[in-house]
Formats: structure tokens, C-alpha cells, sequence
């Protein structure tokens, strides 16, 4: 059953935004993408925080907003919780009057309030923060005081605006596997706006992909994980990503990318059929003699070094060829070959290890 | 790397002079607080300041000038708060109009408060016609001192709320709270140190208003007799020595009032 249908078109300024999506009812959905993508607006639009030019929200069976029907239901009127990035706690107010407030809001007693929103600091393990006031909690303090405040008032619709900003590295295991748990236990919509593939595919079984404003993938992390179809998802798993047409080229089907050619394991593609495929940077192997290699490999592509990027252990070299790659090589191999930027180098990928899928 | 010089720079030369004009400054606000405290006849100073025209005199400006606070509290904060959150066409000329008690000769005041409200005034008329006469009475002199310290709390409070967290005020909203509960719970607690440090600058001021009172209100003792008006008739009597106590007294009770209130605001 579909539980949150959202169409949303709004424009603000040169930015636009355009997006379709429906969630069901205990899914958790991570929204990925780069910064700017309007991933802010687009919660900021379904809290009803910001209104929308056209299309329509709707919630549980409640049409929460629809500018064609002149329909638009308040913050106060949606069963929406929020966790803001920053989180946004109440700083003159107590850990557990943050928790209360929702429930206070809903006309609550004080007391009753309380005792609810206790139960839930102790349900995260920080029922002993209650009486902290929010400037002095840490940061992982902080995130379980915010989830658990936009949890109190049990919604029907959650979302979690970069949950995990509010963090440094040390804590984010822990985090993430209290931010799980408390997801998994929640059986309303989960939407998680992120712009970390890591924590997207951790918390969330689907991801919509946005970018600039529209929605350029969705699918299940594996699904992401192999069939990149734009740039920006292919560089999110470490991917080399090719778009192109099938052609023919000595016998050999190749792909013309418009910028190079890339020869292919045979696909009984038609020519003229547009396709993508991803070549893993591992697969990319380097060469740095001046005549041509002679490789069982069928392309061999004259390339550029343009940058060299550490990863930890790993090595990304990024290539100036036709089409453009980026290879991954060990720091021994990058000693050996004593790679630098503006060398010239060729990149040998065999045609087994370009994998094709369609458009 | 050239702040960085311009820094170190200052270090070398700056502070001394600084501190030397710092201090030339703080002598001249001091200055008259010192002179008047060696003026004083302090022998005959308790049997003096319980004189019954001075007493009256204090008793008046602290209800005169808790009136006017009054009045700033009730009118001015909305005020505050409209010209901080709601835009229409005027605001700027609005806030100006605001602005302008605080850079007008009191007395300028004192006469323009007198043609609108005084009895046959702008509004004077309308009020004398329901039986309400307010010139030379003790609600005037609050009018007067409310006129020239309202500002002070309008123009802190506006930017308190300016400076609130809209962020704040959402998750509030988003979290199903009134725009009363989100006022109360969130926007209130936020500008509390602006509405203090307004309040209490704005009270300063109505205390020791003098230039718009003695026009607008008179200088009725017992009615509308405040302190600074008593100050100036014992100086029109001859009296130095009432003049110069009853001025201390006023000094220090705003200086009081400053310095635990205000001064803790402003660290914060």
C-alpha cells in the first residue's frame, strides 16, 4: 500500500525542482545526492515548511497538499516528524522537554508528556540525559534526543534531513546502528535524505537518486551498486560509467561513446542500440612504455594522467583518453611505475571486463 | 599574511595609546558623578533626602517610570515584533518614526505630544470629549517618559527577534505547536536577553526623562513632579545642596539597574 504519494514541482529563483515518488508503509527510502540537488527543499516541501507550485502530497489517505486545489494543510496539520539537519533541538529547554514538546503540542498534560517522553529516552539508552539542557550533549547525545523527539508523536510520515551530519567518524558506527534499530522499529514511511552513498545503503533498502532537482535513478542498493545510469551515481560506487552506441569495428562490436571507442565481449547488440556499462577502476590496468603494448586486451587507449588521488591504500588515477577513466592501482604499483600528473601512460582494459547493459 | 602584520603591528604600537585614550574617556563619564560627590553636603544628607519634596520626587519617577516601561512592554514588543517579522510597504519609515524619539530634543517632544493629545490637540479634543484630560496629570508624565524610552526597547527587542532561529520555529511547527506555543516556548525564551537589556535601557531612560515631561505634564509637585524636574526647581530655589543629593540618588539608581542587569545581558 502506497502511503506517501508525493508529486512536487517548485521553483525558487534559477532552481527547480521536479519530483515523483511513492513510499510505502515501513520501507526506509534514503534520498541521495550531491549538494544543491534540492534534497533540503524537497523535505522542507513535504513538512509543509515550504509550499509547492503544483502537483500533489498526499499521506496515509490525507491530501496534505494540492496548489490545483487550492489544498494546503500547515506543519501543525501534517503527521509528519522531522529530524532536522542540525537537529534543530530547543536549546532553553531540558533533553526531555525537547522529547515532550510534540506531545505538550498535542494538548498533552505536562506530566503525562513527560512520563511518555521518558519512556522513549530510556528506550535509547540516554534516560539519564533527561534533565541535560542541549547545548551541553555530545553529538550522538544530541541525534537520539532529536530522533526521539520527532518519533514521540508517532507519525505517520518520518523524515530524517542528513541524520548522521550532527556526527564525527568516531561515532558513526554506533549511530548508524541506533538510527537502524529505531527505523526498523518505526512502521510509518521512512524518507533518510543523505548525501553519502555509505549511509544511504546502510539504513535504506531503496534510494532515489536526485540530481539538480530530478530524480535521475531509484532502485534497490545492489541495483545502484551495478547499473549506474548517470555520472554522478557511477562515481557514488567507484565506477567507471560509458554511454554510447552499439557499433561494429573490425569485426569487433565496440561501443562509440562519442569521445573513443571501447571494444565489448560479444552481445548480440544491434548496431545503433544505446547502452551504458561500468568498467571497475580495478580492472584498468597501466602501462607506461612508449610503443604501444602489444596485450591479448582489446582496447588500448593512449591516456593522460590528470590526477592522482590517495584512498587510504588504494590509488585512483584519473585519465585524460578518449572515452575519460579512472583507474584504481596499488601503492606499489604506483611506485613502480612512478606515476605522475601529465604522464603518459596507456590504459588496458579487456573487453570481458566492460559490462554492458541498456539504456 | 597582511592582517596578520597589520596585527602584529598594533601589538607594538596600539595598545598603550589605546588604553591612554580609553581612559580619557571613562574619566569624562566619570567626571560628573565625581563632582557631584564632593558637592554634596553629606553632613545634613539623611535629614535632607527625607525631606517630603524629595521623597515625593522619587516616589513619582519610580511609578512614572515603571508606567512607562509598562506601556513600551504592552505596545512597543508587538511593535517589535511586527517590524521584525511582517514586511509592508512603510516598514523603513515606520522604524525611523520609531527611531526618532531617541535623537529628538526632549522638548521638541514635549510640545508634539502636547499638540496631539494636549486639549485642543489632534486626539485632545476627541479625549476631552469623553471626560479625559491628560496633559499636567501623572499618566502624562508616564506618556513622556514612555515616548522617549519606548525606542530603546523597540529598536533591541526588533533585533532579538531578527536574530531568532526560523530553523527553530519549524521543527516547533513541524512538531504540531501553535503559533502561541512556538512564541511562548521558542521565540520568547530566545529574545529574552534582548527583551531585558531593551526593558532596562528603556527604563533608565524614562527615569530620567525631564525635556518632554516638564512641557507635556508640567511640573506639578506631588503630580507630576519627577526627580529631574525636582532637581532643576531646587536649582531654580538656590538649593545646590538638594539639587546635587537628589541627583545622586538618581545616578545610582540607574547605575544600579545597569550594572546588574544590562551589564550581565551584554556578556552573554
Amino acid at each position: 500500500m502506497t502511503e506517501l504519494a508525493a508529486r512536487v514541482e517548485l521553483r525558487r529563483g534559477d532552481f527547480s525542482l521536479e519530483v515523483a515518488f511513492d513510499l510505502e508503509a515501513g520501507e526506509t527510502v534514503a534520498l541521495l545526492g550531491p549538494n544543491g540537488a534540492g534534497k533540503s527543499t524537497l523535505v522542507q516541501a513535504l513538512a509543509g515548511l515550504v509550499p509547492i507550485d503544483a502537483g500533489e502530497v498526499r499521506a496515509a489517505g490525507v491530501v496534505w497538499e494540492q496548489p490545483g486545489a487550492g489544498i494546503r494543510l500547515s506543519p501543525q496539520q501534517r503527521s509528519v516528524g522531522v529530524m532536522f539537519q542540525g537537529l534543530r533541538l530547543f536549546p532553553a529547554l531540558s533533553a526531555l522537554d525537547n522529547v515532550a514538546y510534540g506531545l505538550r503540542a498535542q494538548g498533552i498534560a505536562r506530566d503525562a508528556a513527560r512520563s511518555t517522553a521518558l519512556e522513549l529516552l530510556r528506550h535509547f539508552d540516554v534516560g539519564e540525559l533527561a534533565s541535560r539542557m542541549p547545548p551541553t550533549l555530545s553529538g550522538g547525545q544530541a541525534q537520539r534526543i532529536a530522533l526521539a523527539r520527532a518519533l514521540a508523536v508517532e507519525p505517520d510520515v518520518m523524515l530524517l534531513d542528513e541524520p548522521m551530519s550532527a556526527l564525527d567518524v568516531a561515532n558513526r558506527a554506533e549511530a548508524r546502528r541506533i538510527l537502524r534499530s529505531a527505523l526498523d522499529d518505526f512502521a510509518g514511511v521512512k524518507l533518510v535524505v543523505t548525501h553519502e552513498p555509505l549511509e544511504a545503503m546502510a539504513l535504506a533498502g531503496r534510494l532515489i537518486i536526485i540530481e539538480d532537482g530530478r530524480i535521475v535513478q531509484t532502485g534497490t542498493p545492489a541495483e545502484i551498486r551495478s547499473r549506474p545510469r548517470s555520472q554522478y551515481t557511477a562515481s557514488l560506487v567507484g565506477l567507471n560509467l560509458i554511454n554510447g552506441i552499439i557499433a561494429s569495428r573490425d569485426g569487433h562490436t565496440v561501443i562509440d561513446t562519442g569521445d573513443g571507442k571501447l571494444a565489448i565481449a560479444g552481445h548480440g547488440l544491434d548496431p545503433g542500440t544505446a547502452v551504458r556499462a561500468t568498467i571497475h577502476p580495478r580492472a584498468i590496468t597501466l602501462a607506461i612504455q612508449k610503443e604501444r603494448p602489444s596485450s591479448s586486451a582489446r582496447n588500448v587507449i593512449d591516456a593522460e594522467v590528470a590526477n592522482i588521488e590517495l584512498i587510504g591504500d588504494r590509488v585512483r588515477v584519473l585519465l585524460d583518453a578518449r572515452p575519460p577513466l579512472t583507474a584504481e592501482v596499488t601503492l606499489e604499483a604506483l611506485d613502480e611505475l612512478e606515476l605522475q600528473r601529465k604522464q603518459r601512460v596507456w590504459a588496458i582494459v579487456k573487453a570481458t571486463q566492460v559490462d554492458v547493459y541498456p539504456a | 599574511m597582511a592582517s596578520a602584520r597589520r596585527r602584529a603591528g598594533g601589538e607594538g604600537f596600539s595598545p598603550a595609546a589605546l588604553k591612554g585614550l580609553a581612559a580619557v574617556a571613562a574619566g569624562f563619564f566619570m567626571l560628573p558623578l565625581v563632582g557631584l560627590a564632593l558637592r554634596a553636603p553629606w553632613p545634613e544628607a539623611w535629614d535632607r533626602i527625607r525631606e517630603p519634596e524629595i521623597l515625593e520626587a522619587l516616589r513619582l519617577s519610580v511609578v512614572v517610570s515603571l508606567a512607562a516601561l509598562a506601556l513600551a512592554l504592552v505596545f512597543g514588543s508587538p511593535l517589535a515584533w511586527v517590524l521584525a517579522n511582517v514586511s509592508f510597504p512603510g516598514r523603513r519609515l515606520l522604524r525611523g518614526l520609531v527611531l526618532l524619539p531617541m535623537v529628538l530634543p526632549p522638548v521638541v517632544a514635549g510640545v508634539g505630544l502636547l499638540t496631539a493629545l494636549g486639549r485642543r490637540g489632534l486626539l485632545g479634543g476627541v479625549l476631552t470629549q469623553l471626560g479625559v484630560s491628560l496633559p499636567f496629570t501623572t499618566p502624562a508624565a508616564a506618556v513622556a517618559a514612555a515616548f522617549v524610552g519606548a525606542p530603546f526597547l523597540v529598536v533591541t527587542l526588533e533585533s532579538g527577534f531578527r536574530s531568532v532561529d526560523r530553523g527553530l520555529e519549524e521543527a516547533a511547527s513541524t512538531l504540531g505547536a501553535s503559533r502561541w506555543m512556538i512564541l511562548r516556548t521558542v521565540t520568547l525564551p530566545a529574545v529574552r536577553p534582548s527583551l531585558l537589556a531593551g526593558a532596562t535601557l528603556c527604563w533608565a531612560r524614562a527615569l530620567g526623562e525631564f525635556g518632554a515631561t516638564i512641557i507635556f505634564a508640567g511640573n506639578l509637585r506631588g503630580v507630576t513632579q519627577t526627580g529631574p524636574l525636582a532637581v532643576y526647581g531646587e536649582l531654580q530655589t538656590g538649593d545646590a545642596g538638594g539639587a546635587i543629593l537628589l541627583s545622586l540618588v538618581l545616578l545610582l539608581m540607574s547605575l544600579t539597574v545597569l550594572v546588574a542587569l544590562r551589564g550581565r545581558v551584554s556578556v552573554r
